[in-house]
């Protein structure tokens, strides 16, 4: 095989690799929410049923159903939503008839927000503290990090919500313990409401951010050329900034994004917590109300971000090892 | 019997049928009647607030339709948007738009003269044609369609701007306690598109949307007065608790539907009062025997049952601080419940040589988890059956499938439930009618059948209410139903919000002020 053909296939296979994922991510994306479809549709209880309560009788389910289009084998309803999203239609409410496009556009925004904080908390504490306490290992101050740390991440978010609600909202009065929107305004208009749910989430994050990137800088700071560059009397600032973290540089982004997963889940916990009105209070609705296509869109969304930040994590680390 | 939302338990559900009709407006909520009565209130004086906040349960699926309205958010907001023909307020039929309604000597045709000069908030005349329209379109829904079955709207006319002529397929003269003040909200004749309810009443919705609320706007001509609040928010909050937090941080004014421990918490603390109904706005918690099997088609057995059950302790223990003895009827407190009824003796000796001479030794029970505390008063009762001799096996049904599937229930011994507290001309028809799919003690008694027949038929008013007062006499004394506790309806609200009332458990802020 000559250099030029390997060349060929070596960059053949580069550019073969985005769509791979993608297809992955897509079928992956696919399956699960076929899961969730069919789990949905055999639990007790359907619109149909929810809307006719005890006066029901089985013509007026049958016709009920009809009328919904719940007696479509279930496979056959998976299908038509599957068909519509890969159109851009999430279908509507079975109950109301409103797209669940504008039914999940609120909520959508304001998870939005709650994530984007959340995450540039925890990377601003998980990354700053690890580096922090990975190049003082051993002192007082890391012991103090990574105990901290540590503790976070054996806590559940609902304890840490409910502890912070005891302290800054009941006792201090300092904070509001739920997390209103104010009508005819955003979140953002009533920044109070957002503290702690976000502080939630960074401490849980952040915890087990930090324990990794410390573990990478301590990892790293024994590597023959940053202790060559310390010993050569160069600053602690100037060894940290050219010679110990560029070479984590990439770990560490893949620890980062290996975080997203945990915040979307986590927020679905914390937003139980403060009663804050974002997608994981909606799925929560949408799992009680019977309705799938507004279940399916939060799992759309919320499933393929997760999916995609794995996705990304893997990335980085297959990039790592080229 | 719509199963309610507390500290322990987030589900909702969908109003359906009947069910809709007399729980329609709901258990959780808690109406606010009585709260000007509260010592705390009247310390208050201060700047008059222009805006009042109010925290409810609502969640995604809701419309301003109220023929589809399942949360209490809806309803909230289109009973202060809506006037009605009759409404129950505080627990009394109050005439709304209607000035008379009068029946023919056979109760087969009724004539409802309305209020001149109401308009509606588009500056519309509000006329009969309006009333009878909306009555018809609830008598199509889902949701009010059987509390109107026995109105035949092909006959029923409107004479005039102000006269509406209603003919009966059968005689009702109960029209105005079980039927008009179910639901006679008034609307403009055509009306289909409800995105932007247009009413008579003190308020106008100047947006909704499920996600956020409603934000309302007082009606500067209302034909009661002005409302003194200009701007009344009504915000959807699912989670009981987060409604309580939602007051204690002062991001709402005034709350319904929360719970006994709750509001105890809430007490403690300064600037909030506790609004407690009373019976007038409960919720009734009952044992339904089934008098179609053994042991209990068995009336010496049923009687045994009534007479053996520790009532006070089931109160105190299940609804401590709030809760009261039940007499073993529904609508206590309430217009038609029988003066004077004596409390039920309590005598375990007799009960337990009863159940022993009948070899009453097992007894099954269905219990669902509808509202926080009947699975503990389930608990309590089967050992309080134990101290009897009585062993009782407990299963349990998930809340959310429990209506769709009923036949369990009409197989089983015994069922744990509760009803909406609404006057008895109103629960009877629906619960306790001998046809009723709600009647789980499945007893078909012909006197009392023929004693509620007259309580809706008969048209002088004094026999109709004995007609009533008997059916209730024989339901109490030789049914299957066991009406052990009342729970009221709590709700909360901040120093200085005074003069709300409540229909159904839905707040109304039409004479309401809020100075702090």
């Amino acid at each position: 095989m000559s250099r030029g053909t390997a060349q060929i296939q070596g960059a053949g296979r580069r550019a073969a690799r985005p769509l791979a994922s993608v297809l992955a991510w897509a079928g992956t994306l696919a399956i699960v929410c076929l899961v969730v479809y069919v789990l949905l549709a055999v639990l007790p209880g359907d619109v149909a049923s929810q809307q006719l309560g005890a006066e029901a009788t089985a013509g007026s389910l049958a016709r009920e159903r009809h009328v919904l289009g719940l007696d479509r084998p279930v496979l056959l309803r998976f299908g038509g939503w599957l068909g519509g999203v890969l159109h851009g239609d999430l279908g509507t409410m079975l109950a109301t008839g409103e797209p669940v496009s504008a039914v999940i556009a609120g909520p959508l925004g304001r998870s939005a927000i709650l994530l984007v904080l959340g995450l540039a908390g925890i990377l601003v504490c998980g990354v700053g503290g690890g580096v922090l306490a990975g190049t003082r290992a051993g002192s007082r101050t890391d012991r103090a990090l990574s105990g901290a740390a540590l503790t976070m991440i054996c806590v559940p978010e609902f304890v840490v919500g409910t502890f912070l609600v005891l302290v800054l909202a009941i006792w201090l009065r300092w904070l509001p313990a739920v997390s209103l929107v104010p009508l005819g305004g955003s979140m953002l208009s009533r920044p109070a409401v957002l503290v702690l749910p976000v502080i939630t989430l960074v401490m849980v994050g952040s915890g087990m951010l930090l324990r990794q990137v410390r573990a990478l800088v301590c990892q790293q700071a024994e590597r023959p050329h940053v202790e060559a560059a310390r010993l050569a009397g160069l600053p602690g600032s100037v060894v940290l900034r050219s010679h110990l973290l560029p070479g984590i540089a990439v770990p560490i982004a893949q620890a980062c994004s290996a975080i997203v997963p945990y915040l979307v889940g986590g927020s679905v916990v914390v937003e139980r917590v403060f009663a804050f009105p974002g997608l994981g209070t909606l799925l929560v609705a949408a799992v009680s109300d019977r309705e799938p296509n507004l279940l399916m869109a939060c799992v759309l969304i919320i499933v393929g971000l997760t999916l995609m930040a794995y996705m990304f994590a893997d990335s980085l680390r297959r990039r790592n090892w080229v | 019997m719509r199963p309610i939302e507390g500290s322990t338990h987030h589900r909702q559900r969908r109003l359906t049928g009947a069910t809709a009709a007399l729980l329609a407006c709901g258990l959780a909520l808690s109406g606010c009647a009585g709260s000007s009565a509260n010592p705390a209130d009247s310390s208050s004086a201060g700047t008059p607030q222009t805006t009042v906040r109010l925290g409810v349960l609502g969640g995604p699926s809701d419309t301003l339709d109220i023929t589809k309205a399942g949360d209490y958010l809806p309803y909230a907001v289109l009973l202060n948007t809506y006037d009605s023909l009759v409404l129950l307020n505080n627990g009394r039929y109050e005439k709304q738009l209607a000035t008379s309604i009068t029946p023919n000597a056979t109760a087969t045709e009724w004539t409802i003269t309305l209020r001149p000069g109401v308009t509606f908030s588009n500056g519309k005349p509000l006329t009969a044609k309006d009333a009878l329209y909306s009555l018809g379109y609830f008598a199509r829904s889902k949701n009010f369609g059987s509390f109107y079955s026995d109105v035949d709207f092909a006959r029923s006319t409107a004479t005039d701007d102000s006269t509406l002529v209603l003919r009966m397929k059968r005689p009702r003269a109960d029209l105005v306690d079980s039927i008009l003040a179910q639901m006679s909200a008034v609307f403009p004749a055509g009306t289909t598109d409800f995105t932007r309810p247009i009413g008579s009443g003190p308020y106008e919705v100047k947006s909704f949307s499920a996600d956020k609320g409603a934000s309302l706007e007082r009606n500067d001509s209302y034909w009661g007065g002005r409302p003194a609040i200009k701007n009344l928010q009504i915000l959807p909050i699912r989670d009981a608790s987060a409604r309580v937090s939602a007051l204690r941080d002062g991001q709402i004014d005034i709350t319904t539907g929360i719970t006994a421990t709750q509001a105890k918490t809430l007490g403690s603390g300064a600037g909030v009062v506790v609004d407690n109904p009373g019976f007038t706005d409960s919720v009734a918690l009952t044992f339904h025997m089934n008098t179609a099997i053994a042991p209990f088609n068995d009336p010496e057995v049923r009687q045994a049952m009534k007479t053996g059950l520790n009532r006070t302790q089931l109160v105190n223990v299940v609804l401590p601080g709030t809760g009261k003895v039940g007499n073993d009827l529904i609508g206590e407190g309430l217009p038609g419940y029988p003066k004077d009824l004596p409390p039920r003796a309590y005598d375990p000796e007799k009960a337990k040589a009863v159940f022993a001479r009948h070899g009453v030794k097992n007894v099954g029970i269905i219990v669902s988890e509808m509202t926080p505390g009947l699975t503990d008063a389930t608990k309590l009762l089967k050992q309080q059956l134990a101290d009897l001799g009585v062993t009782l096996t407990i299963t349990q049904q998930d809340p959310t499938t429990l209506w769709s599937n009923l036949d369990k229930v009409y197989a089983s011994q015994m069922f744990t439930n509760f009803f909406t507290n609404r006057p008895p001309a109103m629960t009877l028809p629906i619960y306790q009618s001998p046809d009723s799919p709600y009647n789980f003690s499945q007893w078909k008694d012909p006197a009392y059948a023929k004693a509620l027949t007259e309580s809706q038929t008969l048209t002088d008013p004094a026999a109709r209410a004995q007609a009533l007062t008997r059916a209730q006499t024989l339901l109490r004394d030789n049914g299957g139903d066991i009406v052990w506790g009342y729970q009221p309806n709590l709700g909360a609200h901040v120093n200085g919000l005074k003069g709300i009332t409540s229909t159904q458990s839905v707040p109304l802020f039409a004479k309401a002020t809020f100075t702090r």
